[in-house]
């Protein structure tokens, strides 16, 4: 049997590779916008902090879709389901890889961010200087926001996987037992029903949870306590979803040949 | 001993069409069996079903005694078609992704064959002709040390040089005790190498023999054993 | 190698083995080729060529030992069985099937006779 450690690196090279291919379209982006400025207003008016963050909320969603659209080709390609391990094991390795080919995209913007910082960086500079006796509850907030938006971008992105798994495994599961008429047809009109199904379920499990947490609190206003109940939330179902989808795989879903 | 492939009741429907009804198979350890019948009569999903590609079957099916899908995939070596790589990888990056995913993959046998039958790993996936990816899939394919090696096919719409290399090469590597399974419909280049034959026809297996038997009892070849049981000049009650 | 797919591919293994072994292709005391060698230059499965030899060792053609490989027999005699064996069964097929167009005895020694000649004078 493949060990889960091998089976991690299988799947994270192909992953790893196209999103190196990604950062360079990426850092391109960046230099060519970054000498244009430089063209424009001089090298003592550069400012690099919104030219990062802009092309990185770009090229993060770009990632984010072409990890969505690996994530769906590895479940249904006999090249991988081949593979002498568990389903489970499978699918967690994948959205795993996924999830670490994403945070490795983020990690590089931060870098990115730093290193422009570092060049021409004077607001974040002149920031800083004022900021740098911060009180501790300040502090706190930052720690605060940064740390829940960072889970809360992890927990999305994974939501948004499965999901989008749920909707393509549940779409496969039931037209195989449909008959082999107008399939293609068939398969979208069923995308859209479970699309439809699943915002609504969604729509409904939100509904519920603000109501038990106000009924856990009585008051349903404090902030961070909010925040990390909603994660938790979203957490149940994401590892919901997650095993629906290895069910299916299990059970139903093949490799497309 | 175990058998090698010992399939009980097998029925498999999908798309409400019946593909398979009460398939019963056993295949002993080291035997290199022929799997033959029309296009559409089940060969490729029958091999599907034992790799644990194909879901939703009825039956058991245990490959070396296993009979979960995932324990089966560590004994069976399948030729896949290498659709989860894409068109720009290099040859050299599939064998990395095989040495890394199957613990039975031996570098030393994949060396000799892409040695043997003349493929230079370090070309990209999408350059290469039909036969020499053909080639490419059964020296991956074969260079597992598995239990049961499953052919779908291996030698449609390639050479003959090709195909005479594939066959030399089936020969000079495949383990004494490991069993193999060729699917095809065009029988007579492999008639000499196959121990046993199993013909798929109206969605069962319609006969299994040895192919010594076969041509002592029947006093015919496998090609034209084949396309009588087809045409039915063969009843079912001579089997 | 070319084989007929309507006989027993063991079976033609066997006197193809049988005919070398006569014509002295392969000597008295020869080691023969490894199993999978044989069966990679007949273009056949091992299995079958095992099952050739097996049958050979049986008969006495071929001896093997442990560890070394098979050896064609060193024994005369039994290689001259074989050569009559060969002769008789060729003989007995050839004859059959002038026999089944009427030609007599004579006929036939005399059409064997005609043939040879005739060959002798071409090859002059």
């Amino acid at each position: 049997m493949t060990s889960f450690n091998h089976l991690f690196r299988v799947m994270w090279r192909p992953k790893f590779r196209s999103m190196n291919q990604l950062l360079f379209f990426n850092l391109l982006a960046v230099v060519v916008t970054m000498v244009y400025q430089i063209w424009r207003r001089g090298f003592a008016q550069l400012e690099m902090i919104s030219t990062v963050t802009i092309w990185g909320s770009i090229f993060g969603f770009v990632a984010f879709v072409l990890l969505a659209r690996q994530n769906e080709q590895v479940v249904i390609s006999d090249t991988y389901r081949l593979l002498p391990t568990s389903d489970t094991k499978l699918y967690l390795a994948n959205l795993g890889t996924s999830l670490v080919a994403l945070l490795y995209v983020g990690v590089i913007q931060v870098i990115l961010l730093a290193v422009g910082t570092a060049m021409s960086g004077n607001i974040i500079r002149m920031w800083l200087q004022l900021n740098i006796h911060m009180s501790a509850a300040a502090w706190h907030d930052l720690a605060f926001y940064g740390t829940s938006a960072v889970l809360w971008g992890i927990v999305v992105a994974l939501w948004a996987w499965a999901v989008i798994t749920l909707i393509h495994f549940g779409t496969n599961t039931i037209s195989a037992f449909l008959p082999n008429v107008q399939q293609r047809i068939i398969k979208v009109v069923l995308a859209i029903i479970l699309t439809g199904v699943l915002l609504r379920f969604l729509t409904w499990f939100a509904e519920l949870e603000s109501k038990l947490y106000a009924a856990f609190t009585g008051i349903a206003s404090v902030l961070e306590g909010g925040v990390w109940f909603d994660l938790l939330g979203l957490v149940v179902v994401v590892i919901v979803v997650a095993t629906a989808n290895i069910v299916m795989m299990h059970r139903w879903v093949e490799a497309k040949y | 001993m175990t058998e090698a492939i010992d399939i009980t009741n097998l029925n498999y429907r999908r798309n409400t069409k019946q593909i398979l009804t009460n398939v019963t198979l056993q295949l002993n350890p080291g035997k290199i069996v022929g799997l033959l019948g029309e296009n559409g009569a089940g060969k490729t999903t029958l091999m599907r079903l034992i790799a644990g590609l194909a879901k939703g079957e009825k039956g058991t099916i245990a490959v070396h005694g296993q009979t979960t899908a995932a324990t089966r995939r560590a004994f069976v070596s399948f030729s896949e078609a290498l659709q989860g790589f894409r068109p720009g990888d290099k040859l050299s990056q599939i064998r990395d992704f095989y040495a890394l995913a199957y613990p039975d993959f031996s570098a030393k046998k994949y060396l000799d064959l892409i040695t043997f039958l003349q493929i230079d790993d370090d070309q990209k996936l999408a350059t290469l002709s039909k036969g020499t990816r053909e080639k490419f899939i059964i020296a991956l394919t074969l260079s597992r040390e598995a239990a049961v090696y499953l052919l779908d096919e291996p030698f449609s719409g390639i050479d003959s040089m090709s195909r005479k290399r594939i066959i030399s090469s089936i020969i000079r590597w495949k383990q004494d005790s490991a069993t193999m399974v060729i699917s095809d419909h065009y029988v007579s280049e492999i008639a000499a190498l196959l121990d046993e034959v199993v013909i798929i026809k109206d969605h069962t297996i319609c006969t299994h023999k040895r192919s010594d038997q076969i041509r002592r009892e029947f006093g015919l070849g496998i090609e034209a054993f084949y396309e009588s049981v087809y045409e039915g000049d063969i009843s079912d009650d001579q089997f | 190698m070319l084989f007929d797919d309507k006989v027993p591919i063991y079976y033609q293994i066997k006197n193809y083995l049988y005919h070398r072994i006569v014509a002295g292709d392969l000597q008295l005391g020869d080691k023969l080729p490894a199993v999978r060698q044989l069966a990679v230059d007949l273009t056949v499965n091992v299995n079958t060529v095992q099952r050739a030899l097996r049958e050979m060792i049986a008969e006495g053609y071929i001896v093997p030992q442990r560890g070394r490989g098979n050896f064609v027999t060193a024994d005369a005699a039994k290689i001259t069985t074989l050569k009559h064996e060969l002769l008789r069964t060729y003989s007995q097929a050839f004859y059959r099937q002038l026999h089944a167009l009427k030609l007599s005895d004579t006929e036939i020694l005399q059409a064997i006779e005609t043939y040879i000649e005739k060959r002798r004078d071409a090859d002059d």
